[in-house]
């Protein structure tokens, strides 16, 4: 309706009027990797627009189950995409598409061993840093998530807590990350990947996985259809694995 | 550079002072020059989302908004379309937060013409509403248009409660101020840059444009 | 004939009576605060009285018991503001074609026409804010005349200019309201402005209208004392009435004073009485007249205050217990006697300009 009033204002000229969008919710660490892939898939399809929304994957289930109107939800792991099953806001069974990995990053100026262990970081916290460690927040960040349970699992946690600053997901992680007062941060290994990023330190790949889960909500289209099966397609795998996933079925 | 972004950020503060005109003038009207029961508190609750944390108030109309809520099921029902994450919630939200941005120099500009002036054309036969039109209106013009210039420039720059609300969907509610936030994540420094030098440019020429405006007034 | 009944609680308690004749000039006197501004609105339709009745050329305006109160658009008033009240924005012309009348709207002959009434020529399409306070004022004027009004209301109009100013918008409202047909009430709290201006007055104080009358009537022979005081009269005093041979004399300080017979009065009655200083006659050194024989008194002149042309001469009277007598006397007479400070002169006070007034002290009523 807007678009149509838009017009009527004359303020822009607006394009594309003739195609359908495909709006899709999608966690943070996919903001590397999917613009190649939709550019190939709408090179493809002309009458299909993508319309992505980056942001943390619980945040986006949230704003799904309140009505945000995605038609492909696609998540960092399971655990957020299960609630819009059980909630009925979905299509079809859930659909793994990519594993994304876990990677310990350290900017160049600071003097930590990055080891899987986290022995070396373990030993930087005894110090009493004044430099922070950044992750995503555990609460509906599937990497916060994973990166708690990392440092539980090699008793870092509790000392890191003093230490931990918190992004809203993946995104602002590795902006945070990049930061002076940040030693090390916890962030996919997809942004560890980007030039950018990885100009500025470098990285350890830890051996956590998180299954990225997509389902189709309840409000998804036949364009919606073909997004999410030219997702899980050869040419969208090879995306991944370019961009430090690891695609199920590809060694 | 998001030209989606802008155009739904332009839409949205085009919509929001187009209907704060009519509606902040009314509510201003009625509210200066008058001694009611209850006045504090309309005042209070108008000026409120000024002093109000976004986040408040992104937290209580996304409740509101919500299908099951009845003001979410109320609009669902009388449109057929939802108010959560769509334009349209978007648009009642800016309604709300610009609402002060509009209200209190309108209200200002009202108060400051002398009672005795109303007071004068009523005895010279004019009707209230025609002193409104012939008197009031043209003596408040400053503070009029600064309200619509303000209620416009806050709704294209406003993000806490966009972000709360608005679910960051392009073309729908995704507004240039989100965008910038989005390209800051993204790394993508040279866009947000744009953006935010457009957001400054608008911000700095209308606010220039309202300063001129009201000098050029005041000199007659 | 404009005439005014009300009663009122809020803002100020209020209860005034008054009427004003077609082509008069009634003045409003009293000091600030006193409700006169309270009145005028009344009048105009911009405040409604708690009861009352105001009726304008046989129109019903106001009337609590029969429920009508017409609004300020209905009233055809023409109401000059205290701060004049002139649109900023609008020009002198466009002031004034606000004010017309409907059917006359485009008329700009009209506007020509007031503006000359105002003697305001060539201004018409200056804004007020280029205007001097005395050129305000007669815009005001003109606009509210401009609506053919039934009542011309004015509202304090000389207090926001200058006084050179002010004397000369004097001359010409004296001037102008001969060509005017309905009834003027002047707000004031210049008791000069009103003495000059007006036909008639009425005292108003603390919300109560306490005298009308014609102006000399009520500056020098005031009803009580409230008014006396309200009006400011020179020579107050209080003295008690006896009865000599049928007559009746005042006994003021040992001094028999021959009065006219007043039969509202009775021997024996505290009163006080006024005489105004223009009414007591200085006794010539050289060439001693009839009148001097009327209430001889013998004075100290104890000061001399001269303003325009006029000498008021403070007198001490020893056979009085020494009160102070006040004599106004033209300038040049003053200097053809010779008159100095300490000297000890004779006067006569004129019996038929002494005025009694009721002392109400005893019967406890509070004034």
């Amino acid at each position: 309706m807007q678009r149509w009033l838009f017009l009527l204002l004359g303020l822009l000229a607006s394009s594309q009027l003739s195609a359908e969008t495909v709006h899709i919710a999608a966690a943070a660490n996919l903001r590397y990797v999917l613009p190649a892939i939709i550019a190939d898939f709408e090179a493809q399809h002309d009458t299909v627009e993508i319309a992505v929304t980056y942001a943390a994957s619980g945040n986006l289930s949230n704003q799904i189950r309140h009505g945000a109107p995605y038609q492909v939800f696609l998540s960092a792991d399971a655990e957020s995409v299960a609630p819009l099953i059980a909630d009925k806001q979905t299509k079809g069974p859930p659909f793994s598409f990519a594993d994304g990995q876990l990677a310990l990053f350290k900017k160049h100026n600071t003097d930590i061993e990055l080891d899987l262990n986290l022995a070396g970081l373990k030993r930087y916290l005894q110090t009493d840093p004044q430099q922070k460690i950044a992750i995503a927040n555990p609460l509906h960040a599937p990497y916060g998530r994973a990166a708690k349970r990392y440092m539980q699992q090699h008793d870092v946690w509790s000392l890191a807590l003093p230490h931990l600053v918190q992004a809203e997901n993946a995104g602002q992680l590795t902006q945070f990350t990049l930061t002076g007062n940040v030693a090390v941060g916890f962030i996919p290994l997809s942004h560890a990947q980007q030039s950018i990023v990885g100009q500025q330190g470098h990285y350890l790949t830890l051996p956590v996985i998180l299954n990225q889960q997509g389902v189709l909500t309840k409000r998804a289209t036949l364009a919606a259809e073909l997004f999410v099966a030219f997702l899980q397609g050869d040419c969208a795998r090879q995306h991944f694995l370019q961009q430090g996933f690891v695609v199920p079925g590809v060694p | 550079m998001d030209w989606q972004a802008l155009q739904v950020s332009l839409l949205l503060a085009t919509f929001t002072s187009a209907i704060l005109l009519p509606l902040g003038l009314l509510l201003a009207r009625g509210l200066a020059h008058q001694q009611f029961t209850g006045k504090y508190l309309i005042e209070a609750l108008i000026v409120l989302p000024l002093v109000l944390p976004p986040t408040v108030l992104g937290y209580f109309l996304l409740t509101a908004m919500d299908q099951n809520a009845l003001m979410g099921k109320w609009f669902y029902q009388l449109t057929g379309s939802q108010l959560a994450f769509s334009f349209n919630g978007l648009l009642l939200a800016s309604l709300i937060y610009s609402l002060p941005f509009a209200v209190q120099p309108m209200l200002r500009a009202l108060e400051q013409i002398p009672y005795g002036l109303r007071e004068a054309a009523w005895c010279s036969g004019l009707s209230r509403w025609q002193t409104f039109l012939k008197i009031e209106l043209p003596l408040a013009w400053p503070g009029i248009i600064t309200g619509l210039v303000l209620s416009f420039c806050h709704t294209l720059g406003e993000f806490g409660v966009v972000l709360m609300i608005g679910g960051n969907i392009a073309g729908e509610t995704r507004t240039l101020s989100i965008a910038i936030y989005d390209s800051v994540l993204a790394f993508d420094h040279a866009a947000a840059q744009q953006m935010s030098i457009v957001l400054l440019v608008i911000a700095l020429v209308t606010v220039t444009l309202v300063y001129w405006f009201n000098r050029r007034l005041i000199q007659i | 004939m404009l005439s005014v009944n009300i009663q009122n609680n809020a803002p100020i308690p209020l209860d005034v009576q008054f009427r004003c004749a077609a082509g008069q000039l009634l003045a409003l006197v009293g000091p600030s605060g006193a409700g006169k501004t309270t009145v005028l609105r009344a009048i105009a339709g911009l405040l409604k009285p708690r009861e009352g009745r105001i009726c304008c050329s046989n129109i019903v305006w106001q009337d609590s018991e029969a429920d009508i109160n017409l609004s300020a658009q209905q009233r055809r008033v023409g109401m000059v503001f205290q701060e004049y009240a002139l649109f900023p924005h609008l020009t002198v012309a466009d002031n004034l074609r606000l004010a017309l009348p409907k059917q006359s709207k485009n008329n700009s002959q009209r506007i020509d026409e007031l503006l000359q009434q105002v003697n305001l020529h060539g201004l018409a399409a200056r804004y007020p804010g280029q205007l001097s306070g005395g050129q305000q004022q007669r815009v005001a004027l003109a606009r509210a005349l401009a609506r053919d009004p039934q009542v011309l209301l004015l509202d304090e109009p000389f207090s926001a200019v200058d006084k050179v100013t002010r004397r000369k918008l004097y001359l010409e409202l004296h001037n102008l309201r001969r060509q005017l047909a309905m009834p003027i009430v002047l707000v004031t709290h210049d008791l000069d402005e009103a003495a000059m201006l007006a036909d008639e007055m009425c005292v108003i104080h603390q919300g109560s209208s306490l005298q009308q009358g014609p102006v000399n009537d009520v500056l020098h022979r005031p009803a009580t004392l409230a008014v006396a005081r309200q009006v400011d009269v020179r020579n107050l005093f209080s003295a008690k009435l006896i009865k000599q041979q049928e007559n009746l004399y005042l006994q003021w300080h040992g001094q028999r004073l021959t009065i006219i017979n007043d039969n509202r009065f009775s021997p024996g009655q505290a009163v006080y009485w006024t005489l105004s200083p223009s009414k007591v006659l200085l006794h010539q050194r050289r060439r001693p007249s009839q009148g001097e024989q009327e209430n001889p008194l013998t004075g100290i002149i104890n000061d001399m205050i001269t303003l325009r042309g006029i000498t008021t001469v403070l007198l001490n009277i020893p056979e009085a217990d020494d009160a102070t007598l006040q004599m106004d006397v033209p300038e040049h007479v003053v200097s053809r006697n010779a008159l100095q400070i300490g000297e000890t002169i004779g006067v006569s006070l004129l019996a038929e300009a002494i005025h009694l007034m009721p002392d109400n002290r005893e019967a406890g009523i509070k004034l």
